[in-house]
């Protein structure tokens, strides 16, 4: 083979290369081995895109029991703030059932004087924390993104119990193909009222912990709150959630040394 | 004769290739001209830049990683409307 025909067919992989490149997928089926996917379009080391999800040391989510409670320090408790969103988005992301706040939403938390605007709520069933490997029926995630691109997630057992109408609003709007959207002028979402009414938004319990992304890139540098009081939906409204997506949760990871915070 | 067969196969290559990434970028609306310019780091692990260390985590549960870029604030935004977080 000459040196024309070696340069051609080098030509010709790098193309075809190219043609069928595409962004890795995961599902939750074969999350042992999210570290492993690879990302045919990149070079090492970039070409194990979700690698944090096994070599990192403080990945979410965890088994409470399995981690040490400071007791010597007691957290200021949260301060949220959840207006009623006029425009939110009902998503269907591929792997969860998901509503996206509107761009100029105003709902946020606020820890000490920096404020977290709230981007997005979603649902994992059954839940992703774990009290000594019990799993909650399904759990609440409001994810937040500070100005400079800090996340935080406030999370939210759920059990079975009184029905929730906000949550069934979210459970008959978000669309059942994945990819699939939602957005309608006339259905507002008030993202607190997903919360027991005797809740107070301004005085919320926690337990707060360093973790990571529960999905792929698995990405650390998230700050966990994990609310102490649990939220109820009904069996039916549980039923509805699995329609969309089951078995959606990542197990426990690792503590690795981590150490709770809380309020109480 | 050759040459030029190969100059025709790499041409008529360079115009497949040109849809072939528009394409891409369709089914990808995260990777807009700002995140082109950003190292492929970025790209996949969104919150790499705020990565808390052991020691921080520990001494300051209620707050998150310091060392984040403004400029990230939109496509991090983006990134959480798009995908699970």
């Amino acid at each position: 083979m000459n040196k024309i025909q070696v340069f051609t067919i080098a030509i010709l992989l790098g193309y075809i290369n190219l043609l069928f490149a595409a962004p890795p997928e995961w599902n939750h089926e074969e999350q042992a081995t999210w570290w492993a996917i690879e990302d045919a379009t990149k070079d090492l080391p970039m070409r194990y895109p979700f690698a944090e999800c096994g070599v990192g040391q403080h990945q979410s989510p965890i088994d409470l029991a399995t981690a040490k409670l400071n007791n010597t320090k007691k957290l200021n408790k949260l301060q949220s703030s959840y207006p009623i969103d006029t425009a939110p988005t009902f998503f269907n992301s591929g792997h969860g059932v998901q509503v996206n706040t509107s761009l100029n939403y105003k709902g946020e938390i606020k820890i000490g004087e920096e404020s977290y605007p709230l981007i997005q709520f979603h649902f994992h069933e059954p839940s992703e924390h774990v009290i000594d490997g019990k799993p909650f029926a399904a759990e609440l995630h409001y994810v937040h993104v500070s100005d400079d691109g800090k996340i935080i997630v406030v999370a939210a057992a759920i059990d079975i119990g009184a029905e929730n109408p906000t949550f069934q609003t979210v459970l008959d709007n978000v669309p059942h193909e994945p990819s699939g959207k939602k957005t309608d002028a006339n259905i507002a979402i008030n993202p607190a009222s997903l919360l027991p009414a005797s809740l107070d938004p301004n005085d919320l319990d926690f337990y707060s912990f360093a973790g990571s992304l529960t999905t792929p890139p698995c990405s650390e540098g998230v700050q966990w709150y994990l609310l102490s009081q649990v939220i109820t939906i009904s069996a039916t409204q549980l039923d509805q959630l699995k329609s969309f997506y089951s078995n959606n949760a990542r197990s426990s990871q690792n503590i690795n040394g981590r150490v709770l915070s809380s309020t109480n | 004769m050759l040459i030029k067969t190969i100059v025709s196969i790499a041409l008529s290559l360079t115009i497949v290739s040109c849809f072939a990434d528009s394409g891409g970028n369709d089914s990808r609306p995260l990777i807009d001209a700002q995140k082109k310019t950003q190292s492929s780091s970025t790209q996949n692990n969104p919150q790499s830049q705020s990565t808390q260390s052991s020691t921080s985590s520990e001494n300051s549960a209620t707050q998150p990683a310091q060392d984040s870029d403004t400029k990230e604030k939109s496509s991090m935004a983006d990134y959480c409307r798009q995908y699970t977080c």
